[in-house]
């Protein structure tokens, strides 16, 4: 929803209407709803009138307005700031319905603050609302992806084509490290709901609750941000269904810099290597992708009956293929809505019901990391009976090597995702101003996914060995049930504006899942649908295993807020939350949070000419975050072929908090043609959760079962700029109108602590993170976490050139060029940082007529990139040249032999980019009188993603990499939870990056 | 409307009680999965005796890692002549840590001491709990097995002590930190000696699977004394002989082959006193043909993951054996073929190797660092590798063997009488059943080789080297310095300096 308004000429019209009302008499009322053409969405405080009169009235917050017209008026007139007045004949219907068109300085429009809704100029956080209108465009599978480049401070990083990857989303950078490190999403006032349990296509707008005052209200689970989507809606007194089509053409747009056939043959036959060549020419690549192509289907159907009902259905489809081989998803989501008043709107109560059923299939990332470095001389098939148990596929062997196509035709990963959300809601007016309202919402995801390798499968298949073949099952459910209930009161003093809130939550999570896995599969192995087909006649086999778990945790929580309006010039807020969590430790469960904030209408108060809008706001809150798991701070046995084992110290923490303080200024000038804001914010994490693995005298080492304690204590500080700006703007529909918009943020974040009195990261204060990991790079780490420092520091040695027989050389500390075999723990220095310190975006909207063009830029500056590609394929030694395919960079230097490969500045690279993200051409058809029955409105557009990317950066992509999962070396399997310390690291086993085409079509109908 | 009217009143209604129901609600943590601290103790109470009896596998099962990559064997042993990892190019550079260790230039960053010192503190601190646990729940049952937990956490502490010299004593539970101050490495060895004096009592004098009895605590008590000049500045040949005199009085006797101590199913071997039983299922970390075999040696035995080409021998001590030496069979070398015996295997990457593309392991080394040959090195064969097999062994891992008690009383009685007569049959009875020549007479020299030549991959040879002090001489091509006496005690690891304050680094490594 949107409302755009002009709140002093709104005031002086509304006083002028209320003086001349009583002189009305009424002849029949007119009702109807205003809106946006362009995006639908309404308009709220826009005015009204009966043509040639002063009578008139305003839209309320829904758009809409209803209006007692005398009998001889013949129609009305629609006008609001910033669009053109639209005039409209009254003929019998008492329905009528105005879309105005030219909407393009925004001045105020309701932001969804969580729990309540504010006009704009009421917000005193900061809070950044995109609506749908602006969202990007184009090749979109994931609620996400529609604000990548549209917030500042807001980065969204999809480091891949993969489209069932689930992005990255950091939100003023890091603010914990062992809770939710993504920002809580809150679905129609649910928290904690699937990104991907929304369709793009339905959502209208999306407000993102940056600072800590605003996500206060969210208590333990608002540390990262919150971002609040509001799905659309159907409006009283219109009826409309929508169909949009899309079809999306999608190619590799960057690789790693390999030899091709050609190349290799040389560089061996240069190191004198004369088995290397195998004597074909086999393009991996090709061979283990494709041109992906996708479609989207989305229908809706959306209105309001008489009597307060409103509704609105959606069926949204998508197949969405991937570059890789056999990887996509196939999607079905429908959404229904229905929204009914009563009691002379007193009574509101909805419902909504969301089913999402996803069938995907997964790729293996690491097809494309062997179809770079597998021989390009080799053939994907051999008759050669050596090469039987492979299935006739050609393997060359060795460590870390494997034929991609075999492992992309003998691997299999397949998931399918259910979503089923339900919530009910009721609020009810019990005295002008005072409501109640309780909402209920059940939020159920279930995954089964199936696993199979060949048993003539080398990659995890154990072909050429014994136990062949794998297959395994594994479910999971997970069930939050949500109840909220709420108590506003709304009162006006003399000028002062009152809106208090009070309310009750509960959340209850459980989980449980199954697991069973087989090796020793049939020779034709029967895939994960028959995993009882096993050889394995005992439960305790090797390879046959049976696992199932269940969790719960629950959050209990009350929260308040009290709004001030003081006569639109002064605003105050002030949050306060209480939470409650199963999973900290006894008596340090509950939690006390709270915000407050400020706003001061400069511009009313200095009454600057010149200036249309210049708003100060300044605000402090405080948000928790809670572990990632239960059972943290308790001691837990297991049983384990049949003894009894500790599986859990007990921990003993309480949450982990974090204070920011937030400024910004609004402002808008030029008859807000130019507006904008800037924001700095300063924030402090303290008691940060850390899991400590090695505690003197204690029984469980390591990853499993540490210690987990309040030690951190991070702090940052950035600064948020976006501006706004019509540089051309329309007259009449079709003249040009150019709207450019910019934002960037700036990022600086230090680790000041990470230790308690008992529990130390290291003697210094530096704990080295991130493991290298094999071939040849074991107890070798990428990052150094240091006390006192900045995060995301990449560690190493710097190299200083070769010797004579091409051994690399490094500086050590007193800054002598030594061997590298030589190098000591101290020669070691940073040598990067992978944390970005600017991020862009910048928009153009231009509209000329029927047609309508976008332009979106996006960029990252600042940051470093540990490239694994070339740490470990660039140097020329002999045997490596033969083994694997050569990268071969810029940097690629043939007198760099060195055997043993180490961490190096010299494979640190600046990866600033500059990327043209998106450009649309979109073309709305002018309807024939026949088609206009039919349709009302009909656009194409044709669209590119990723257009072209600008960067010194030689590997695949230059976007920041925020979390580590891990090298998934020689088939091992990577991390299911990443690092969120291990900032910068570009591994071997990431998909590639891709390239879009797309053309669409909507119709309104 | 009315109806819309009441529900109105009654949605209120509703909403405040359901509010005030809840808020109310506890926040305990309900646990389905796993076993809470209240339900073990009733659940060890209600045991069967069997079952009783496996609950002290939870502290012997953490030595797992032991004859594994990267931990007390991998220091045990690469950090002497009888193995070395040579950097084969891009492969096992592992940030120099093995080049590091066979030329004893290890530092406290090393991961391989850190498993070590982590491993043993583990079984230890498991230890201390069951000791505490087990005769509570059962009053009738818990205190041999607590007894046995005893000798084996004194095991455990001959262990820190041979390797880090100066370490804490933790013997509490819950754990008391005011143990974590370390205790100088005499009074370690003081420890181990009284609390395997307060035990042998207690201990069965039958043979045991896996476990510590009487002679395997009295195998360990040997050991203890044969050092006690290295841990203690004074030696006890005397109380050596006697412990090594109370093994040979028991069940054990040797094995006419060899090879019956190390094959896959080696737990009937006679010989072997206390092992680690390892199985791919209850007991797994042995992975001895990843550690040591090339590649394409998976076909040779039909491994279920491939090797990775690391550990071999040197030539040196390979040609230590005589041809003739039975024994000889502990290392494979030569043309290697796929497991029909015939096949060639062909190694995808010969890197210039002279012998080319057939797989061949050559005895001889052309470089430790950086461009070792692929194929260069004699591999580790003393171990059965079964056909099949996962990357975890089930040959069990001999820790005491009768024929190194006997060494040890052999050499006990050697240092008192470099001509003592039983002491030289003893060591011919090792040399007479691999088939070589009787020695005339015993040298320091020659019985230090014959200790190599018996135990090879035991995991002793560094402990051997030590008490020799060949392991401070620049005894090998590739460890060619004079070591300072303190490098007869690996660094105390970084992580643990970090973790536990009261620490103190080693004298080499400040």
């Amino acid at each position: 929803m949107k409302i755009k308004v002009n709140f002093l000429k709104a005031t002086l019209l509304l006083l002028l209407f209320a003086a001349t009302s009583g002189f009305a008499l009424a002849q029949r009322t007119i009702s109807g709803l205003v809106t946006d053409k362009s995006n639908g969405e309404t308009l709220i405080g826009a005015s009204v009138i009966v043509t040639g009169t002063t009578k008139g009235t305003l839209t309320d917050v829904d758009g809409k307005y209803s209006l007692d017209v005398p009998a001889d008026a013949t129609s009305l007139t629609f006008s609001f700031t910033g669009y053109s007045s639209l005039t409209i004949p009254l003929g019998a219907s008492n329905v009528v319905n105005a879309p105005l068109e030219g909407g393009t300085t925004l001045q105020t429009f309701v932001v969804n603050s969580g729990y309540v809704s504010l006009k704009s100029q009421e917000v005193t956080n900061s809070i950044t609302s995109v609506r749908s209108g602006e969202f990007n465009k184009g090749n979109i599978n994931e609620a996400s992806q529609l604000l990548q480049g549209k917030v500042a401070g807001l980065t969204i990083s999809r480091p891949s084509g993969n489209p069932n990857a689930n992005p990255e989303i950091r939100l003023r950078g890091i603010s914990t490290i062992s809770g939710n490190t993504q920002p809580l999403v809150v679905v129609d006032g649910i928290p904690g709901v699937s990104l991907n349990s929304v369709d793009p296509n339905d959502i209208l707008t999306m407000d993102v609750l940056k600072d800590g005052s605003a996500a206060a209200i969210y208590g333990t689970q608002g540390s990262s941000g919150v971002i609040l989507i509001t799905t659309k809606k159907g409006t009283i007194g219109t009826t409309s269904a929508e169909y949009n089509v899309q079809l999306v053409n999608e190619s590799i747009a960057n690789t790693p810099k390999y030899m091709d056939a050609a190349q290799f043959k040389a560089a061996n036959a240069a190191a004198g290597n004369a088995t290397a060549d195998k004597g074909n020419t086999t393009d991996w690549l090709d061979l283990v992708t494709r041109t992906a192509n996708s479609q989207t289907h989305s229908l809706s159907l959306g209105g309001g009956l008489s009597k307060g009902t409103t509704y609105r259905a959606s069926f949204n489809y998508r197949d969405a293929q991937g570059v890789s081989l056999k990887d996509g998803f196939k999607q079905l989501n429908g959404r229904f809505n229905l929204t009914q008043t009563a009691l002379d709107d007193k009574l509101k109560v909805t419902f909504d019901a969301a089913a999402t059923n996803r069938n995907a299939e997964y790729a293996f990332d690491e097809g494309f990391r062997y179809a770079v470095t597998y021989n390009p001389t080799a053939p994907v098939y051999s008759t050669d009976v050596a090469f039987a148990p492979y299935g006739g596929y050609h393997q060359i062997g060795g460590f870390d090597t494997y034929n991609p196509v075999a492992l992309v035709n003998q691997s299999t990963n397949t998931g399918q995702n259910k979503r089923i959300n339900l919530n009910a809601r009721a609020e009810y007016e019990i005295l002008s101003g005072l409501s109640v309202s309780a909402l209920y919402g059940k939020a159920t995801e279930s995954d089964l996914n199936g696993t199979f390798y060949s048993t003539k499968g080398l990659f995890r298949g154990g072909a050429g060995g014994a136990n062949l073949g794998y297959a395994s099952r594994f479910t999971e459910d997970r069930v939050k049930d949500f109840f909220n209930s709420l108590v506003t009161y709304k009162v006006k003093v003399d000028k002062l504006d009152v809106n208090v809130l009070a309310g009750y939550e509960q959340q209850v999570n459980n989980k449980e899942n199954f697991r069973v896995q087989a090796r020793n599969l049939p020779s034709e192995g029967q895939s994960y649908n028959s995993v009882g087909s096993t050889n394995a006649t005992t439960v305790s086999d090797p390879g046959v295993r049976i696992s199932s778990f269940k969790a719960r945790n629950q959050l209990v929580s009350y929260l308040g807020r009290v709004g001030l309006n003081y006569d639109d010039t002064y605003f105050g807020q002030v949050s306060l939350r209480r939470d409650g969590s199963s999973m900290l430790a006894e008596g340090k469960k509950t939690g006390v949070f709270y915000s407050v904030s400020g706003g001061a209408n400069l511009n009313k108060i200095l009454k600057l000419n010149n200036v249309d809008n210049l708003k100060l706001r300044v605000g402090y809150g405080t948000t928790g975050a809670l572990p990632r798991t239960e059972y943290l701070n308790q001691t837990l046995y297991k049983s384990s072929i049949g003894v009894i084992e500790l599986a859990r110290n007990p921990s003993n923490f309480g949450w982990e908090r974090k204070a920011e303080l937030n400024a910004g200024i609004d402002f808008g000038v030029l008859g807000n043609r130019l507006t904008g804001s800037v924001d700095y914010y300063s924030r402090n994490i303290t008691d940060m959760l850390y899991y400590f693995g090695t505690i003197p005298g204690t029984e469980l080492q390591g990853a499993d079962a540490g210690l987990w304690a309040n030690a951190g204590n991070l702090t940052s500080s950035g600064i948020e700029v976006a501006v706004n700006y019509n540089v051309i703007k329309a007259k009449s529909n079709d003249d040009l109108n150019w709207v450019t918009s910019f934002n960037f943020s700036t990022l600086s974040s230090v680790l000041n602590k990470l230790s308690t009195d008992q529990l130390k990261i290291g003697a210094q204060g530096r704990l080295e993170i991130a493991a290298a990991g094999l071939p040849g790079t074991s107890n070798v780490n990428y990052v150094l976490v240091e006390e006192g420092k900045t995060l995301g520091q990449l560690y190493g040695y710097k190299y200083a050139g070769v010797d004579a027989a091409g051994n690399a050389k490094i500086f050590n500390k007193e800054g002598v060029a030594v061997p590298l075999a030589d190098g000591k723990s101290a020669d070691k220095v940073v040598i990067g940082n992978g944390l970005p310190k600017f991020t862009f975006g910048w928009s153009n909207s231009l509209r000329y007529g029927a047609f309508d063009f976008n332009i979106f830029l996006r960029g990252v500056l600042g940051h470093q990139l540990m490239n694994e590609y070339r740490i470990t394929y660039e140097n020329a030694d002999k045997g490596e040249t033969e083994k694997f395919n050569r990268i071969q960079t810029k940097y690629y230097d043939a007198a760099y032999k060195q055997g043993p490969r180490d961490v190096l500045d010299r494979f640190v690279e600046k990866a600033d980019f500059l990327r043209i993200d998106n450009i649309t051409l979109g073309y709305t058809l002018k309807l024939p009188a026949a088609a206009s029955n039919l349709f009302k409105n009909a656009r194409v557009f044709a669209s590119a993603n990723n257009v072209a990317t600008f960067t010194g950066y030689t590997g695949v992509n230059p976007e920041p990499i925020f979390v580590d999962y891990g090298g998934g070396n020689n088939g091992a399997e990577r991390a299911l939870v990443g690092d969120p310390l291990a900032i910068g690291i570009d591994r071997r086993s990431n998909y590639f990056t891709t390239r879009s085409f797309n053309i669409g079509l909507s119709l309104g109908f | 409307m009315k109806s819309f009217k009441s529900f109105g009143k009654f949605f209120l209604t509703a909403t405040v009680m359901v509010g005030m129901a809840t808020s109310c609600a506890d926040l305990k943590e309900d646990v389905y999965s796993e076993i809470t601290a209240d339900e073990q103790a009733r659940i060890l109470g209600s045991l069967s005796d069997t079952e009783f009896d496996k609950t002290v596998l939870a502290s012997y099962n953490k030595f797992g890692g032991l004859a594994g990559h990267n931990g007390l064997f991998s220091i045990n042993e690469v950090s002497t002549d009888e193995l070395i990892i040579p950097v084969r190019g891009g492969d096992w550079g592992d940030g120099g840590q093995w080049t590091r260790m066979h030329r004893h230039e290890y530092t406290p960053t090393e991961e391989s001491i850190n498993n070590t010192w982590s491993m043993l503190y583990s079984a230890i601190a498991t230890a201390n709990r069951l000791i505490v646990q087990l005769p509570a729940a059962k009053p009738d049952k818990g205190p041999a097995l607590a007894a046995e937990l005893r000798a084996f956490r004194a095991l455990c502490y001959f262990y820190l002590c041979d390797m880090y010299g100066n370490v804490p004593v933790f013997s509490k539970f819950p754990v008391d930190l005011t143990e974590a101050v370390p205790k100088p490495r005499a009074e370690v060895y003081n420890f181990v000696e009284q609390e395997l004096n307060a035990v042998y009592g207690s201990l069965k004098k039958t043979k045991t699977y896996g476990r510590m009895n009487f002679y395997a605590a009295k195998a360990l008590a040997a050991k203890l004394y044969l050092n006690a000049g290295v841990y203690k500045g004074a030696p006890e040949w005397d109380k050596a002989i006697a412990a090594c005199d109370e093994v040979l009085g028991g069940p054990y006797a040797m094995e006419a082959d060899y090879y019956s101590n190390f094959k896959s199913a080696n737990e009937g071997s006679k010989e072997n006193i206390f092992v680690l039983p390892y199985d791919p299922i209850t007991l797994t970390g042995f992975n001895l043909p990843q550690m040591t075999l090339h590649y394409a040696s998976q076909a040779t035995y039909k491994l279920q993951d491939q090797p990775w080409n690391g550990y071999c021998t040197t030539a040196d001590f390979y040609n230590s054996y005589d041809a003739a030496d039975k024994r000889k069979k502990n290392f494979i070398a030569g043309p290697q073929f796929a497991f029909d015996g015939t096949s060639v295997l062909v190694d995808s990457s010969p890197d210039g190797d002279p012998d080319g593309p057939n797989l061949n392991y050559t005895p001889q080394l052309n470089a430790h660092y950086p461009n070792c040959f692929r194929q260069a090195g004699a591999r580790v064969g003393k171990y059965e590798f079964a056909i099949g097999s996962p990357n975890t062994l089930a040959n069990d891992f001999p820790i005491f063997r009768l024929a190194d008690v006997k060494l040890m009383k052999a050499e006990s009685l050697f240092r008192k009488n470099a001509g003592d007569a039983a002491a030289l049959a003893l060591v011919n009875e090792m040399r007479t059943r691999a088939n070589v020549p009787a020695f005339a007479s015993l040298t320091t020299d020659n019985f230090l080789a014959e200790l190599g030549r018996e135990k090879f991959v035991e995991a002793w040879r560094r402990n051997d080297m030590i008490r020799f002090g060949k392991y401070f001489t620049a005894y090998s091509g590739y460890k060619t310095s004079v070591d300072a006496a303190c490098k007869g005690v690996f660094p105390i690891p970084k992580g643990q300096l970090e973790a536990n304050p009261s620490l103190v680094q080693s004298e080499c490594y400040r």
